[in-house]
C-alpha cells in the first residue's frame, strides 16, 4: 500500500475518534451544566399564565425534549437514534421549530458571506504576502507592513460597528442590518432584485470580514516567502536565469505556500468563531447570529446542534488539508520523509 | 593537469584568451555595525578552459566572491566597485556583468554562466520532480527543443554523471546525498557553459564520493571544454585539480599563480600555513601544522597587512604597510605567480622547510581535527 495511503488512512482513524468524542462531550457536557431549558420552560409558562404547568403539558415537553428522569445511558440511546435520523431536537427560543430547519435557514448564509470572504482574504493575503515577502524591507514592505499590522489587530466586532455607523447610519450607502431586502418575498436566485439586495446587504459585512482577515494570511505568507528566497533552490532558480514571475511562483511561492494552504482548510472549520459577532452586528440571517442569539437565551438544542457541526465541519476540513498537503508535498508521500 | 602538459585533448587546447577578468572587485555587506568589506579589491583572470581553485579559511570572501561575479548576491551585499568582464564566445562583444541589468543579464545565465551549489539538498526544489528542474532551464534556453528532445537532453545529463535515467522522475528527497551531488553538476551542464561555478561542491559527501565527484567533474571538464572556478578551504584538493590557484585572505587576494608552483613554493607564509594544514592527496604525508589565530575581523581590519596578526615571519612594517599583490620572480616553466606579502618566502627556505617536515620522525596528523583544535584555540 503506497505511503500516502496508509498516512491518510491514520488521520481518517484519528479525525473518527475525535469525531465520537465530540458526539460524547456533546450529549454530556449540557447534562452535566448546572441550569435546565425544560425548567427555563416550565418557569417561563408558570410566569405567564401564573399557574404551574398542567402535567400534560409537562408530559408533552418531555416528550418532545426527552425526560430528564430516563437513566442517562438510555438518553444517549435516544440521543444517537435522534442524530442518526437527523434530528436535532427542537430550539428552545423558537419553540417548536426543529433545530434543523433553523440550521437549513441559516447555514447558506453564513456559508456564502463566510466562505466568500474567507477565499477572498486569503487570495488578498497571500498574494500581497509573496510580493511584500519577495523583497522585505522594501519600499512596499517598509509602506504596507506596518499599516496592516493595523488592520490586523483591529477586532472585527469593532470594524463591524464602525462601517454600519458611518456607511449605512451617516451616510446611506449600504444597508445597516439584514441580509436582504425585506420587501422581497420571492426568495428565489432567479429573482433579479432579490439578489442584488443580497449583494448590497453582503457587502459591508463582508468588507469587515476580509479587511480583518487578510493580514494574517498576510504576514504568514510574507514570512514564509522570506524564509524560502534566502533557500538555495532559489538562488540556483535565479542563476538559471528564469523569469522572476517563475523563481517566484514555481520556486519560492509554491514552497512557501504550504503553510497557508493548511491553514486556509483548517479556516473552514473556524468559519464559525470568527463571524458570530460580524453577524450580530449586521442582525445577518446567518448561524453566527443564530448562536449569539441562542447563547444568550440558553437554547442548548440550538447550541449543542451548532457545536456538533462545527466539530464536524472542522474535522471534515482538516482531513482537506491533509489531502491537500499530500498533492502538494512530495515528501509526505514517502515513509522516509 | 599543467598548461604545458602536451597530452591533453584539444579542448584543453585553447587556454587562450582570457574568458572572466574580474578587475578591482569589491563586495561589501552593509550591516548596523557598518560596511564589512568581504571582498576588496579583487583581480583575478579566468582563461577559456581552464580550472581555477580559489581557496581560503571561512569568512576569507570566497563564496561572496562568486555569488557577485553571477550576481547572485542578496542584500545586504552590495557590489561596490570594480568590474567583471566576460568574454562571451561566438565573436560576441565582452560584457562588464557587474554593469549589466538583470534582463541583459538573464540570456547569459546557464548557456554561459553556472553554478554548482554546496548544499545539494538545499539547492534543489523539493516539490518539484528532477525532470521539471531540467526542463524549465532547457526549455527557456532552447525555445525550439520539443518535450522529447528535452527529454533525451536530460537523459544525456544523468547518463554523464553516472545516474539512471529512472531518477528523472524522482523527486530530490528520494536521491542519495552523491546523486543530489552529481544531479546538481549535471544540471549546471544542461545548456553547455562556458563557465562553470563551484562553490565547495564536495563539501557535503564523504571522501569516496568526493572522490568519484571530482573525477567526473574533471572527465567532463576535459570532453566538454568549460572553465571551472572551483571555491573550497581544501587547498590540497585544489592543488590536485587546478591549473592556477588564487589564495583569499580577510576579503583579498593574497596570492596567485601556478598550482604546481604555488604547491612547491607559497610566497605567502599564509599560503604555506594553509598547505601545511592539509595532507597531501598523492604524496607522502608530512608533518602537518595548523595556522594560529583567526581570520581577521572583516569590521576591524588591522591597518598593515591582514594576516600580520598570525604570520611567524611579520616584522614590525607588516604591521603599518598593506601589501599590494606584486609579481614574484620566477625560475619555473609556469608564468610568474603574484603575491601580497612585504617579506615573501625565499625559495629556498620553503623547500629547507619541506625537507625538514619530511623526516622520517614525522607524524602523521588528522588535518580537520589540527584545524578544528587550531580555530578552537584561536577563539578562546
Amino acid at each position: 500500500m503506497p505511503q500516502w495511503l496508509v498516512f491518510l488512512g491514520r488521520r481518517l482513524g484519528i479525525y473518527t475518534g475525535t469525531a465520537v468524542l465530540a458526539v460524547v462531550m456533546n450529549f454530556m457536557l449540557p447534562r452535566l451544566m448546572p441550569g435546565d431549558p425544560v425548567q427555563d420552560m416550565f418557569l417561563r409558562i408558570q410566569q405567564a399564565t401564573g399557574a404551574p404547568p398542567p402535567q400534560y403539558l409537562i408530559d408533552n415537553i418531555y416528550a418532545l425534549y426527552g425526560d430528564p428522569n430516563r437513566p442517562l445511558p438510555l438518553q444517549f440511546v435516544d440521543y444517537l437514534t435522534q442524530l442518526a435520523r437527523g434530528d436535532l431536537g427542537r430550539s428552545v427560543m423558537q419553540y417548536p421549530t426543529p433545530v434543523s430547519e433553523l440550521l437549513a435557514q441559516t447555514l447558506p448564509w453564513t456559508l456564502g458571506l463566510g466562505l466568500i470572504t474567507l477565499v477572498l482574504a486569503w487570495l488578498i493575503g497571500t498574494l500581497l504576502g509573496a510580493w511584500l515577502g519577495w523583497k522585505p524591507s522594501g519600499m512596499a514592505d517598509k509602506a504596507f507592513t506596518p499599516v496592516l499590522m493595523f488592520f490586523h489587530s483591529i477586532p472585527a466586532f469593532w470594524l463591524a460597528i464602525m462601517a454600519a455607523w458611518f456607511f449605512a447610519y451617516r451616510n446611506y450607502y449600504f444597508p445597516a442590518q439584514g441580509g436582504y431586502d425585506a420587501e422581497q418575498r420571492n426568495h428565489s436566485w432567479a429573482n433579479g432584485p432579490f439578489l442584488t439586495s443580497v449583494v448590497t446587504h453582503g457587502t459591508l459585512p463582508a468588507l469587515v470580514l476580509v479587511i480583518v482577515g487578510f493580514a494574517g494570511w498576510l504576514f504568514s505568507m510574507r514570512n514564509m516567502t522570506i524564509a524560502t528566497t534566502s533557500e538555495d533552490y532559489v538562488t540556483l532558480a535565479r542563476a538559471k536565469g528564469l523569469s522572476r514571475w517563475v523563481v517566484l511562483m514555481r520556486y519560492a511561492a509554491r514552497n512557501a505556500i504550504l503553510p497557508n494552504v493548511t491553514g486556509l482548510a483548517q479556516a473552514v472549520g473556524g468559519l464559525l468563531g470568527s463571524i458570530v459577532l460580524v453577524e450580530s452586528v449586521f442582525v445577518y440571517p446567518g448561524m453566527g447570529n443564530l448562536l449569539g442569539n441562542a447563547i444568550g437565551q440558553r437554547d442548548y438544542p440550538v447550541m449543542q446542534a451548532i457545536l456538533l457541526m462545527t466539530v464536524f465541519l472542522t474535522l471534515a476540513a482538516n482531513f482537506i488539508a491533509d489531502s491537500i498537503y499530500v498533492l502538494l508535498d512530495p515528501r509526505t508521500r514517502e515513509g522516509d520523509a | 593537469m599543467t598548461p604545458t602538459d602536451q597530452t591533453l585533448p584539444a579542448e584543453r587546447d585553447h587556454h587562450t584568451g582570457p574568458l572572466l577578468e574580474i578587475r578591482n572587485l569589491s563586495v561589501r555587506y552593509l550591516t548596523e555595525a557598518g560596511e564589512v568589506p568581504a571582498c576588496d579589491d579583487v583581480t583575478l583572470t579566468v582563461r577559456r578552459g581552464e580550472i581555477l581553485g580559489i581557496a581560503g579559511e571561512s569568512a576569507s570572501g570566497k563564496s561572496t566572491l562568486l555569488t557577485a561575479l553571477l550576481r547572485l548576491q542578496r542584500t545586504p551585499a552590495v557590489t561596490s566597485g570594480g568590474e567583471v568582464i566576460f568574454h562571451r564566445g561566438g565573436g560576441r562583444p565582452p560584457v562588464d556583468l557587474v554593469r549589466l541589468d538583470e534582463r541583459a543579464m538573464s540570456p547569459l545565465r546557464w548557456s554561459d554562466l553556472s553554478i554548482v551549489m554546496q548544499s545539494a539538498m538545499a539547492c534543489l526544489n523539493p516539490v518539484m520532480r528532477l525532470r521539471a528542474q531540467f526542463a524549465d532551464v532547457i526549455t527557456l534556453k532552447n525555445p525550439t527543443m520539443t518535450r522529447g528532445q528535452v527529454d533525451e537532453r536530460i537523459t544525456e545529463l544523468l547518463r554523464m554523471v553516472g545516474i539512471a535515467p529512472d531518477y528523472a522522475t524522482a523527486y530530490p528527497h528520494q536521491l542519495s546525498g552523491g546523486m543530489r551531488q552529481r544531479s546538481l553538476i549535471a544540471l549546471a551542464l544542461a545548456c553547455d557553459p562556458d563557465l562553470v561555478v563551484m562553490d565547495e561542491p564536495t563539501t557535503a559527501v564523504d571522501v569516496v564520493m568526493q572522490r568519484t565527484i571530482l573525477d567526473q567533474v574533471l572527465a567532463l571538464q576535459e570532453r566538454l571544454g568549460f572553465a571551472i572556478i572551483m571555491v573550497t578551504h581544501d587547498l590540497s584538493l585544489l592543488l590536485e585539480i587546478s591549473d592556477r590557484i588564487a589564495i583569499m585572505y580577510g576579503g583579498r587576494v593574497v596570492e596567485v599563480g601556478d598550482a604546481a608552483e604555488i604547491y612547491a613554493h607559497p610566497r605567502h607564509p599564509y599560503t604555506q600555513g594553509l598547505r601545511n594544514a592539509f595532507p597531501p592527496l598523492s604524496e607522502p604525508v608530512r608533518r602537518l601544522t595548523g595556522i594560529p589565530g583567526t581570520p581577521p575581523n572583516l569590521l576591524n581590519l588591522p591597518v598593515g597587512c591582514a594576516f600580520a596578526p598570525r604570520c611567524p615571519h611579520a616584522q614590525d612594517d607588516c604591521l603599518a604597510l598593506r601589501p599590494e599583490l606584486r609579481t614574484m620572480p620566477t625560475t619555473g616553466a609556469g608564468e610568474p605567480g603574484l603575491a601580497a606579502c612585504l617579506h615573501p618566502l625565499d625559495r629556498d627556505e620553503t623547500r629547507r622547510q619541506d625537507e625538514d617536515a619530511a623526516r622520517p620522525d614525522a607524524v602523521a596528523v588528522d588535518s580537520e581535527a589540527l584545524l578544528a583544535s587550531t580555530m578552537e584555540g584561536a577563539q578562546r
